[in-house]
């Protein structure tokens, strides 16, 4: 069972971590904001463990996603609020995590949709306010109107406090018409998925021509069986490497147009 | 330019403006606008406090449409507030300009050094971690890390603000070699997570003769982890696929693993 304390801290939890995440954007990022969402999960729901694995479970999946130039993407956080509070109630592990955290996840592109829909509704109070040189109010309405009616509360508060409302209970009477062979499937998918995020990630990067460098990362851990740090830290040499030899031809390619500055 | 007014204290304001409201009422008419006017509006109230009816016109243009990765955004208003503040006719039409002109070439920049790569690299070792059952790694890198991060944002905010826009352009092909040299780290570590994270076996057999031989043995010898990365592969190029979208394919990505886990050739 999760208590109705349990739910509030989970919430809270949530929504300080979201605020983070879409407006300062510069402190959970460096840990992952749906591990850290795990790890305090589990922390509230008294299994750190699982919270963890959850947590990192659905990072993975995330990696990559990203709402570049304001696009809407799967909220993996609530995913792994909601998933880590009810496989632990329901000592389900991974697959119920899974069960209830995609939907709950892929439901934040509906939401994220609507909530910059609303968005619009708070944009143009706070332009009527400063028209009517009611400069204060019109930062009142961008402060408290994001607060209660933005993405943060839309996508993240309201509706991980609907899916944990509904129930461990729920949950659970829902787990016992679902066939075995679903369940099964669902943690072997679990599995697979965090290739997708692999697969944005490399959209995102500059691939082409960097081909072989993908290969060293994953000859370096499979043959040479090195751990993801000591990769990191080769990739950081070669990193260095790259920066000098970039700013180097830069630097000729300035030389060789003349110094255009001094003249 | 040399007439700024603010000092080190009241930019870090402006700059604690920005961040509390970086994406605040995101929407699709004007996107981040409203950080805009919530971090400059109250300066340009006290630079066109003598002028009420210019200070409105200033109130309506911010509030026009920007959309920028948020580093860089808050940078790019520092400098447009810069300009606001030499009072000229044209300031605003100029900040403007700046805006506009900029905002698209720093959001891609921006989104790979402090969006994509923190996650790449951090949230991906920080995940690994986790999936072992440890939260140490994440907790070692949210204290180096972010610092540095609230470290470079000022500093890049400073430049926007104390050599306007103009500095900013100087350092584009250094952020750029920076960006380049980053993603190879990046795409290093992609090629160790796919082999680490991705998890895909098969349990089917080859009987020879008498003897049966289970088929992920024989490539655990051969080529270790090539289902991984044939899955990988097959996503990248699923994505390409016509009214494809990631949510799409999670959900496809379910419904042919767990076909074929029923048809047990995955497990």
């Amino acid at each position: 069972m999760i208590s109705f304390i349990q739910i509030l801290l989970i919430v809270t939890a949530l929504t300080a971590i979201s605020y983070e995440v879409l407006m300062t954007q510069q402190i959970v990022k460096t840990c992952g904001d749906s591990v850290l969402m795990g790890f305090l999960t589990g922390l509230i729901m008294g299994d750190v463990t699982t919270g963890l694995l959850i947590g990192g479970t659905m990072q993975l999946m995330s990696l990559g996603l990203a709402g570049y130039g304001g696009a809407s993407v799967p909220n993996y956080r609530v995913g792994t609020a909601v998933g880590v509070a009810m496989a632990i109630a329901t000592n389900g592990g991974l697959e119920v995590a899974l069960v209830v955290g995609i939907p709950a996840a892929t439901l934040g592109v509906q939401l994220d949709v609507l909530a910059k829909m609303f968005g619009t509704v708070f944009l143009h109070m706070a332009e009527r306010a400063a028209d009517n040189g009611e400069y204060k109010k019109s930062y009142r309405i961008i402060f408290w109107g994001n607060l209660v009616g933005s993405r943060v509360a839309l996508t993240n508060t309201y509706p991980a406090l609907f899916f944990l409302m509904l129930g461990s209970a729920f949950i659970e009477s829902l787990l016992a018409v679902i066939p075995a062979w679903f369940i099964s499937g669902l943690s072997v998918s679990g599995n697979v998925l965090p290739a997708l995020g692999m697969a944005i990630l490399l959209k995102y990067m500059p691939i082409k021509g960097n081909m072989h460098y993908l290969i060293l990362g994953f000859v370096l851990s499979v043959y040479f069986k090195l751990d993801i740090l000591p990769i990191a830290i080769v990739g950081g040499i070669i990193a260095v490497l790259v920066y000098q030899k970039l700013q180097k031809e830069s630097s000729n390619q300035v030389n060789v147009a003349g110094g255009l500055g001094d003249e | 330019m040399s007439n700024q007014k603010l000092t080190k204290k009241e930019l870090w304001k402006f700059s604690m403006r920005y961040a509390l409201t970086a994406q605040a009422c995101q929407n699709y008419e004007t996107m981040q606008s409203c950080a805009v006017i919530y971090s400059m509006g109250p300066f340009l109230e006290k630079i066109y406090a003598d002028d009420p009816e210019l200070l409105k016109k200033k109130f309506k243009a911010h509030f026009q449409f920007f959309n920028c990765q948020t580093y860089f955004g808050a940078a790019i208003n520092a400098a447009a507030l810069a300009i606001e503040e030499t009072k000229t006719d044209d300031a605003t039409a100029v900040a403007q300009a700046i805006k506009t002109s900029l905002m698209g070439p720093f959001s891609g920049i921006g989104d790979a050094l402090f969006n994509t790569m923190p996650k790449v690299i951090l949230a991906a070792l920080s995940a690994y971690a986790a999936v072992e059952g440890s939260f140490l790694t994440g907790a070692i890198l949210l204290a180096v890390f972010s610092p540095l991060l609230i470290w470079a944002r000022w500093q890049i905010i400073q430049l926007g603000y104390y050599q306007g826009a103009k500095i900013i352009t100087e350092h584009h092909e250094q952020m750029n070699n920076i960006r380049e040299a980053i993603s190879v780290l990046g795409i290093i570590v992609i090629g160790a997570l796919i082999a680490t994270m991705v998890k895909v076996n098969t349990p089917l057999t080859i009987t020879v003769g008498e003897a049966v031989q289970p088929i992920q043995e024989l490539l655990d010898k051969i080529f270790p982890k090539l289902l991984p990365a044939l899955a990988t592969f097959l996503v990248y190029k699923g994505l390409d696929m016509k009214k494809m979208n990631t949510v799409k394919m999670v959900w496809l990505i379910i419904v042919v693993v767990m076909a074929l886990s029923l048809l047990k050739v995955l497990g």
